[in-house]
This record gives structure tokens, sequence and C-alpha cells, in this order.
């Protein structure tokens, strides 16, 4: 927040272990890195575009700008799942880091790793509950050319459901190491 | 249960849940849905985290934190940092200590391109630390310099924290940008004065025969002629919110266009793949804030729901403190804060909690982004988690013992700064009374 920024790991580059030097999840993470880049670049044109317009023929593209401000939620959630297999969600290391390896091994990478596909399942459901509501209740935004909701919400829970699949993609290999006997990896 | 014993676990179960490794977001989310469902039963999780995704994300004023970033990500790919390091250094060349002046500088001038302080730190300090190391200038003062001197980039405009507080209370985030100014300006001028009056004191810690001989006024001026693409990003971007040309959200649009067109055809540091490039970093970002955002919107629903924030303000009307005390305690609970955790998540999980006091208690509402934004500054260079220490160490690979008390002097400097604007708040509200 800040907006505060870690330095996230090169897009095409390696990834988390276990999901594969260039496995079928980090590629499919990477497009999702893409797509989330042109709609951001998109979103820019177009806000310019229309503040141009606004200042220059006095006319506005509401629908356009409406629907610009569900890109965020889009954006957030295509490249979810591929910031989180580059070590780009940001972590409390305070105590985490001081622990032996072993113990940082059950509780950071196992026990929080649970936890956080706990979390993201509650979010998969909440989104696809609340997607199918607004597909059944045709709910749409309230301007002078109505778009359909539910498009916009549908993101969540497929960006959700990649996220889940890369919290379990990092989790498996911290299994085989404590069945090994063996403590975290770093 | 009672407001004591509710806020205890809830501040429990999530401080337990982020010392114990999990991601930021996660923890927010969870500990607010652990909240929402112990408040609101069995439907009203789905109902608010899907409005939460839906409805709040896509307010129109967080579409500027992915512009800016993406805006920050182009121009620091451009190149621009060493440009800005060594226009400050020419002009600065005279002065005891330049090296470490001419860092604060440039933070502030990067710091109002960016918008982030991890970026100012990482783009100045790339530069400047080696040249300052290789001229045996004090290192531990260097660090400290641009450690601090990268924390503008929270206050000076445009500032992705103000987005973030604007957007969770309401509050213009417009007058936000413009109240960063003076402040910013007053901390860049402190910390320079700093370096001079330490640097006079102690000639050694920088000796500086070799450098101001060979500086001509045309070096200075070609130098300040490489930056001009730096000043018109500044003024467009600043001076077109300040004017009420565009709204914040716009002003990142173009700002980010303006710094892919310069950094492509001005400075010539960027071309169409490393353009790219810099647009997935700027997603990445993106996606880790968002998560945040969500989660801080989730957590605030459940702290809604469970009645803290009101229960907050009627314990301190009824703990009989004047209002100046409460700020006082506010400010120690942010600082406590600063010390464990990254400062989107602090202001997620307490501004919703502490801006109904302050209201409450009568303060100006940009005045107290303001003071937050200082307060969070500090955070950002304050062990054990201040990242700005930790983005220096990983340039210099100088111990972290060093880097701490490098930055120490200038931590306080900061803690000052926070009091003055506490004190007199005209220093924040003065200019954007102007508006």
């Amino acid at each position: 927040m800040s907006n505060e920024i870690p330095l996230p790991a090169e897009v095409g580059g390696p990834v988390a272990a276990g999901t594969g030097e260039r496995g079928l999840l980090a590629r499919i993470t990477d497009i999702g890195l893409h797509v989330g880049a042109w709609i951001l670049v998109f979103t820019m044109l177009v806000i310019v575009v229309n503040a141009g317009m606004r200042y220059l023929f006095s006319a506005s593209m509401h629908v356009v700008i409406e629907l610009s401000g569900f890109a965020f939620l889009y954006m957030t959630f295509f490249a979810a799942a591929g910031t989180f297999l580059r070590g780009g969600h940001v972590v409390v290391e305070l105590v985490t880091g001081v622990l032996p390896p072993r113990i940082r091994l059950i509780v950071r990478d196992i026990l929080m790793s649970v936890a956080g596909i706990f979390f993201v399942l509650l979010l998969t459901w909440a989104g696809t509950v609340g997607t199918w509501r607004l597909i059944e209740a045709g709910t749409t935004t309230i301007s002078t050319m109505p778009v359909p909701l539910w498009p916009v919400l549908i993101i969540m829970p497929i960006g959700s459901l990649f996220l889940l699949m890369a919290i379990i993609a990092k989790l498996r290999p911290s299994i085989g190491r404590l069945l090994r006997g063996e403590g975290a990896a770093e | 249960m009672t407001f004591g014993t509710l806020g205890l676990v809830f501040a429990l179960a999530l401080f337990s849940l982020l010392l114990m490794g999990l991601p930021v977001a996660f923890a927010l989310g969870l500990t607010g849905l652990i909240g929402i469902m112990s408040a609101g039963g069995n439907d009203a999780w789905i109902t608010l985290t899907s409005g939460a995704a839906l409805h709040h994300m896509s307010h129109f004023g967080f579409l500027a934190i992915p512009l800016f970033i993406l805006m920050s990500t182009y121009i620091t790919e451009s190149g621009i940092g060493a440009r800005l390091i060594d226009a400050a250094t020419k002009w600065m060349s005279k002065l005891p200590g330049y090296l470490h002046s001419a860092s604060i500088a440039a933070c502030g001038g990067f710091s109002a391109l960016s918008g982030s302080s991890i970026a100012t730190a990482a783009a100045i300090g790339g530069v400047v630390l080696p040249e300052i190391k290789r001229r045996g200038h004090s290192m531990r003062l260097g660090m400290g310099a641009v450690a601090a001197g990268g924390t503008l980039g929270m206050l000076i405009p445009p500032s992705n924290h103000f987005i973030l507080y604007g957007v969770i209370t309401e509050t213009s985030i417009s007058q936000l940008f413009v109240a960063g100014i003076v402040p910013g300006i007053m901390l860049i001028t402190a910390f320079i004065a700093f370096n001079l009056i330490i640097f006079s004191l102690k000639p050694s810690l920088a000796p500086r025969a070799e450098q101001a001989a060979e500086i001509t006024w045309a070096q200075r001026w070609v130098a300040l002629r490489q930056v001009w693409t730096a000043m018109v990003l500044i003024v467009a971007v600043v001076g077109g919110i300040f004017f009420g040309v565009v709204t914040p959200t716009e002003a990142a649009g173009l700002g980010a266009l303006a710094a892919l067109l310069l950094g492509m055809f001005a400075l010539r540091g960027l071309n169409l793949k490393q353009a790219h490039q810099a647009a997935i970093r700027a997603v990445q970002v993106t996606a880790m804030l968002g998560l945040i955002i969500l989660g801080g919107l989730i957590l605030g629903r459940g702290m809604a729901l469970l009645n803290l924030s009101n229960d907050l303000v009627r314990w301190i009307s009824d703990s009989g403190m004047s209002p100046w005390e409460v700020m006082i305690v506010i400010n120690f609970i942010l600082l406590f804060l600063g010390l464990m955790m990254d400062a989107a998540a602090i202001t997620l999980i307490t501004v919703p909690l502490l801006f109904p006091v302050v209201v409450a208690l009568g303060f100006d509402p940009i005045w107290f982004g303001v003071v937050f934004c200082i307060n969070m500054e500090l955070a950002l260079i304050t062990p054990p988690v201040g990242i700005n220490l930790f983005v220096i160490k990983a340039i210099t690979g100088e111990p972290m013992k060093d880097v701490i008390i490098g930055v120490l002097p200038y931590a306080l400097i900061l803690a000052v700064g926070l009091v003055l604007v506490m004190v007199i708040p005209g220093i924040a509200l003065w200019l954007p009374g102007t508006m």
C-alpha cells in the first residue's frame, strides 16, 4: 500500500517449487498476467480518451467509464494466482523468520497454506453463489445502457479457483518435506 | 460479549494469523469472514463478500491505484532515476554532503513521479548508493537518506496511500493529494538541513574536494534539461488535480500514458517489450494490493456487523479522555502497528475503526489523513518490518544494523515532522484550503 510493493519475479521466469519450472499452472497463470496487463493498458487509454472527449466535445463515454470501473476487479483476479506463485503477496515474517526450519515448515508452509485454502475456498464459493444470484435475478448496472453484472463478478470465482490451485501446488512439496523429516526450504 | 472482549478476540485472531505467516490479504479476509459468520448468520457472508468485490472494488477512485502503479513502473523502467540523481548532484555539488542531499532531492522528485515509496528507494538507491560507497562518503547516512527519502513517495502526490484512505473514508482524494505537498516539502527541507548540519560539523563523513571544482554551470543546465520530462509529468499530474482539470483517476491515466510516451520517445529507455513487462509488473502489484483491499473490505464488514466502531466511539467518550489524548493514543497505536505490518494492511484494518472516532472528536479528515500518512512513513523505516530498510539492504548488501543506524536520525526528523503537523494543522490544510 502501501501501497507497498514487493518486487515481483519476472514473468516467464522460475516460479515456486512444486509447480514445475514451466508447468501447466505456471503457463496458465502467465497468461492471466499478460491479459491483466492488456486490461490495464486498455483502461489507461479509455480513461485518457474519455477525458479528452469531455474537454474537446463535452461528451463522455458513460458506459465505457462505468465498465472500466470493473477493471480493478478483473486485473486483481486475473493476476492473483500468477502473483501468488511468484511470491508477490505480502507476508509478515517477523515471527516465522526466526523459527527453526522444521517448525517454520509446519506453521507457515503447511498450517497457513491450509488456512489460505480455507479462505480462498470461501471466496470461490461466495463468488459462485453471488454470480448465480446475479444471473437468476438478471441484475444489471443502473445506467442508460444497462449491462448485466454477472460477467463482472464471474471473474471472482474463476480467479479464486486458480489461486486455490496455486496454493495447493505450493503446499504439495511442503508436505513432501514434512514426510521426509526435513525443514522449510527457506 | 463486551466491546473489550470482542475487540480483543478479533485482534488476537488477526495478529495470530499474520504472525504465523498467512498472506496479509488472506488474514484480513479470513478474520472478517469469521466475524461476519458469527454476527450475521449463514447467508450474510456470501452477500457481503461478493458485494464487497462487485460494488466496492469497482469504485472508480480505486482505479487510480493500478494506473499510478503503471505510471511508476513505466517511469522506473525508463531510467529517469539516474538522470534525477545526476541533476540533483550537479546542482548541490557545493553543499557539504552533496550526494546525501541530492539523494533526498531526487527521492522527492521521483516520489512525485512514481507515488511508490519502494520504487523511489530502489530507483534512487540503486544509482546513488554505489557512488557514495565509491567516493568513500558515509554509507550509513547515505542508506538512511535514501530509505527516509523513499518514504516521501507515500506523502507527495500521487500517493496510493491517499487513494486508499480517500476511498475508504469518502474523503476528497484531490484534497488529500494537495494536503501532502507542504508537509512533503517541509520534510525534504528538514532532511537536507540535517545533512548540511551534520556534514558541516563532521566533514570527514563526506570528503568533497574532488567534486566541486569539476562542475560548471553549463553542465548544471544540461543536467537539468535532461530531466525536463520529469518536470512536465509532475506539473501535468499534480497541476491537473490541483486546478480541478482532471480527477485523480484521470490524472493517473494521463500520467501513465505520458510516462509511456516520454519513456519511449523522450528518454528512449523503453521499447514495446519493456513497456509490456512494466505493465505486467504493475498488474502483479495491483493483484497483491487488490486482494489486500478485498480482504480489508471483508474485515470492515465484519467489524461493522459486530458494531466494533460504534462501540469504540462510545468507549472512548465514556473514558473521559480529551480529544488530543485520544489522538496521541491513536498515533502510538499506529506507530506500534507500523513496527509489525505494512501500511496498506494497517490502513484497511484501522481506518474503518478510527475514522468515526476521529470525526466524532472534531478532527479534520484531511488533516488526519496526512497525520496517518506520516505515521505510515515511519512504519516503512522502522525495524523489524520496515520495507524500505530491506530494499536498501538488498541494493547495498550492507549489514542491516548499519542500515538501521543510518536511518535513525532521519526517522527522528520524520517523527518531529509528525508532531509539527499535529500541532500546526495549517501545514497540511493551508494548500487544500486554497483549492
